[in-house]
């Protein structure tokens, strides 16, 4: 194992796994899923690290395989349309009530995404990634981004009704 | 306004998670790497030759012995090489170069060396059939018939062989263009270039392909029967498919390990992963394989239609075992006569299994 830096890689896992954790668990709406997720997708990080050379291939390697392991899961154990909406233990927050019910709004519609929607929302908009960056962790074109980011913007704007503000995200031309 | 959807994901994962079992996570990698590293070889199980149909070899004893696994899987042992020594269902087999990867055919072996010279044996006949790559050595044979194929490194130019068994003779398909060996069915080598899967006809009818569309990537071929990644595009994922061209495909569920073995009737599916995966092909359906506590166990060949060897071992770096497992019961029976001759997981070595690629590569 001398080619896998231990301590690379727990300094990577140490500063990155809050936000992996954060996105895969707005992937698949439960928190012992998205640890387990995340655990998985580490591990098969650390198997990967000697090729993957510096910290930002690392994060888009894990990123690539937490999505393509949750659609598995998905697929494979038909959480879609099963899945509680929303659990929110140990909430931090302690906003006001409306911001409660708007973020139990959000995880609701998340879940009635079909999974390629849901983690192409998540990926473009709360990883903040680009639509190629994006196409790269779901291992699809990006011609398939640019529809189910539509499709998806779409159904949570019929879902959300004005619980959230979507318009400036849809496509000229609205309903996408 | 953009911020309102991406505040309100913020907010929704604003939570407290576990920190990461980081012992965990590199116990299991390394679990991982040395099991992929001894399992996988270079080329994978993809290759692995399915082990059906009338074995003749010769026996410790030193009598030539015919015998037909189909007639009695019950009886049946796991199939493996150490040294220069196969054991096979029919006893064991000093082929006299040390093994480093081999595959059946239908009446004997096809066996590379650490030189990587290439060997045919027949009923106690071992003969020099050609020259490949020491290092990753590639082998593919044909259950069905007396052939086998590799990538001869003394061809001109260096390119894809065919050995005829039954007419001792070796015939020149093409060129290599870096491609992978996936199977060799029917007079039909099937080899992945790239994203593009190519034919080449051994024998008899012209070359065809269909399925899988161009375009997929063809995991493995027996009987008329192809396995295939999909790879999707638009709106549609990848996904594994099996099927021949008549009938309307079945979908399997992708696994991390890629690689796929039908068995000899082409009814059963094993794809290579940590734990077992056999489907039935007609519906799709997993079938349950009853592996005990062994926490890893996967497929590496077909020694009848339903009868199934595992390579399987439990407690990250504990003992290599050779299961036997029938299919669809899913019963699993340890193989007596390797049972503490493979080493660990950790340090196994010495071995080959008859998958066509070294392994521990």
């Amino acid at each position: 194992m001398a080619t896998r830096d231990r301590a690379a890689f727990a300094e990577f896992v140490t500063a990155r796994s809050g936000a992996l954790h954060r996105a895969a668990y707005l992937m698949v709406g439960d928190v012992g899923l998205a640890q387990d997720l995340v655990q998985e997708a580490l591990t098969k990080t650390y198997v990967a690290w000697p090729r993957l050379r510096d910290t930002a291939n690392a994060e888009a390697y894990t990123r690539k395989v937490i999505t393509n392991t949750a659609l598995t899961w998905f697929r494979r154990k038909g959480w879609y349309g099963e899945q509680p909406a929303a659990e929110l233990p140990e909430d931090t927050d302690h906003g006001h009530a409306d911001h409660v019910a708007a973020r139990t709004s959000l995880m609701d519609a998340l879940a009635q995404l079909p999974p390629r929607q849901r983690a192409a929302i998540v990926l473009r908009f709360y990883d903040d990634l680009t639509e190629a960056q994006t196409a790269a962790a779901m291992d699809c074109a990006v011609g398939t981004v640019k529809s189910q980011v539509s499709a998806g913007l779409a159904k949570l704007r019929a879902l959300l009704g004005d619980a959230v503000d979507l318009a400036d995200l849809m496509p000229a031309g609205g309903a996408a | 306004m953009t911020e309102k959807l991406k505040t309100l994901m913020d907010e929704s994962a604003d939570l407290q998670f576990a920190v990461p079992d980081l012992d965990a996570i590199v116990k299991a990698g390394d679990r991982s790497v040395r099991r992929r590293r001894l399992v996988a070889g270079a080329g994978g199980l993809a290759a692995a030759a399915v082990v059906a149909g009338v074995v003749i070899g010769v026996s410790a004893g030193g009598s030539d012995r015919v015998t037909d696994p189909a007639a009695g899987s019950d009886g049946a042992v796991a199939e493996w090489a150490s040294g220069a020594v196969l054991h096979t269902q029919a006893g064991t087999i000093d082929v006299g170069h040390p093994v480093r990867a081999y595959v059946r055919t239908s009446v004997g072996y096809l066996v590379a060396d650490d030189d990587g010279t290439v060997w045919s044996v027949v009923a106690g006949d071992v003969r020099k059939v050609g020259t490949t790559s020491a290092e990753h050595a590639h082998l593919v044979g044909d259950d069905d018939a007396p052939m086998g194929a590799w990538v001869d490194t003394t061809a001109d130019p260096v390119g894809y062989v065919a050995y005829d068994q039954a007419h001792r003779q070796n015939i020149y398909l093409g060129p290599d263009h870096d491609g992978k060996l996936v199977a060799l069915d029917a007079g039909q080598l099937y080899v992945q270039e790239g994203r593009e899967t190519k034919v080449y006809a051994v024998d008899g009818p012209d070359a065809r392909l269909d399925p899988p569309a161009p375009g997929d990537r063809l995991l493995t071929w027996e009987d008329g029967v192809a396995v295939w990644e999909d790879p999707g595009g638009g709106d549609e994922e990848s996904k594994y498919l099996v099927g021949r061209t008549e009938m309307e495909p079945v979908e399997i569920p992708q696994v991390q390990g890629e690689l796929a073995m039908l068995s000899p009737d082409a009814r059963w599916l094993t794809l290579d992963a940590d734990e077992p995966r056999v489907y039935d092909v007609q519906t799709g359906a997993e079938v349950t394989m009853d592996v005990g506590d062994r926490d890893f166990a996967t497929g590496y060949g077909w020694l009848d239609d339903d009868t199934l060897m595992m390579i399987a071992g439990k407690g990250g770096d504990g003992a290599v075992e050779l299961l036997v497992c029938q299919v669809p019961s899913g019963t699993c029976t340890p193989d007596p006569e390797s049972a503490g001759k493979l080493g660990t997981f950790a340090d196994a070595v010495g071995f080959a299994l008859p998958v066509g690629t070294p392994l521990g590569d």
